[in-house]
């Protein structure tokens, strides 16, 4: 059996939102916008990290069901960093996105 | 792409310079404690790295707690992978008598032995402490040890636990991470990639935010940065490439056919070591550059 397939699916759909933001900012030319871009990328960024260490660990269905709600909301935000004109909708939309995030390695970073 | 390299380097050393199966032994054991050393040094390099990255975002954080810092690679996992190098050394140790006539009988006895114990340990760490993969190629291989009949050809033997072997090496491949099919690197590649990019988004925000003079100097501090980061994916692949070699070895042997492992081994060994060389003079010019931004 290869790596964790849940845990391995939310690493990748945060590693793509990652990279969705990052072609936001390669498109930003206004430096205050530019800069709160960059402080959601470093959020991700973050949660890419402890995804990447949870790679390899066992989850339980529970954890893989919420995952799977997690995957849900990352593709409707990957969408919306696209097509959001204010930064303040994509800020806020990256935040709900996390709060999901946060849950389910919480829950998956306790079987370790 | 990596796969491709490995499978040449196979295809062009097969029938030069060959020697018997039981000399191309000993440098598939060096190439599995080389394998070893890389892994320790490359997983350092990215705890290292990832760590950077959780201090300049714990700068941005209302308070300071251990939350925000942990090794991307644990203290243990690293134990383990070493761990797990150690057991194929093992392996290839045996295998070396195997293959030898005068020392075959002593073996066999060895070989069940080994089988064992191999069964018994990972069996306990799977799903724990190993990827899963690794843990049950292990198992596998312990179990297809123990039933080994005595008297049996050698190459028989290697080529019976040769599928166990390679679910080894391709989960640990596996765990360094390749490109999917749409281009993006997932593991520890895909990590740290995505690290970089976090490093170089620090660039653009600055160039907005300088006048013109400062431009061109964050422009050309961008573009090494980019450079880096490409080689230390080309350096997290080499390690890639030395596991999926050592593989390929074990495939030749158990297909019969006299590789030169030593050559395979050096290959890649070489290969590596220049990318470190160039991850480290890159490094050096930053530093001297001033680094940051």
């Amino acid at each position: 059996m290869p790596a964790n397939s849940e845990i391995k699916k939310l690493h990748k759909q945060l590693m793509k939102t990652h990279r969705q933001l990052s072609r936001r900012l390669d498109q930003t030319s206004d430096a205050d916008e530019a800069g709160r871009i960059l402080r959601e990328m470093e959020e991700v960024n973050f949660r890419v990290m402890m995804a990447g260490r949870l790679l390899f660990k066992e989850t339980t269905a529970a954890i893989d069901a919420q995952i799977a709600k997690v995957l849900e909301a990352g593709a409707e935000l990957d969408s919306a960093i696209k097509e959001l004109e204010r930064i303040k909708d994509i800020v806020k939309g990256v935040g709900r996105f996390l709060t999901l995030v946060d849950k389910a390695l919480d829950a998956a970073k306790l079987l370790i | 792409m990596t796969a491709l390299f490995v499978a040449l380097c196979v295809a062009s050393l097969v029938g030069c310079t060959a020697g018997s199966s039981a000399e191309a032994i000993p440098p598939l054991r060096q190439g599995v404690v080389t394998a070893n050393q890389q892994s320790q040094t490359a997983f350092a390099d990215v705890n290292a790295m990832l760590r950077e990255q959780q201090l300049d975002r714990v700068v941005n954080q209302p308070t300071l707690s251990e939350d925000a810092f942990f090794s991307a690679i644990a203290a243990e996992e690293l134990a383990v992978w070493h761990r797990a190098f150690a057991s194929i050394e093992v392996y290839f140790g045996k295998l070396e008598m195997l293959l030898s006539p005068d020392r075959r009988t002593e073996v066999e006895g060895e070989l069940r032995t080994l089988g064992t114990d191999l069964e018994q340990r990972y069996a306990v760490a799977r799903g724990e402490e190993l990827p899963p993969g690794i843990a049950a190629g292990f198992v596998k291989l312990g179990g297809l040890l123990v039933q080994l009949k005595a008297g049996q050809d050698a190459v028989v033997i290697i080529r019976k636990v040769n599928p166990a072997v390679q679910d080894i090496f391709l989960s640990m491949a596996e765990a360094i991470g390749t490109r999917d099919a749409e281009g993006n690197l997932e593991g520890v590649r895909g990590t740290v990639w995505t690290a970089w990019t976090q490093q170089l988004g620090t660039f653009q925000v600055a160039f907005l935010n300088a006048d013109s003079a400062q431009k061109r100097r964050i422009a050309e501090q961008y573009l090494e940065m980019l450079g880096e980061r490409e080689a230390h994916d080309r350096a997290l692949a080499s390690f890639r490439a030395s596991i999926l070699a050592l593989g390929a070895a074990h495939d030749q042997l158990a297909q019969g056919d006299r590789v030169s492992a030593a050559g395979l081994i050096r290959i890649v060994q070489e290969e590596y070591k220049g990318l470190r060389d160039e991850i480290a003079a890159m490094k050096a010019a930053r530093e001297a550059a001033g680094g940051g931004q």
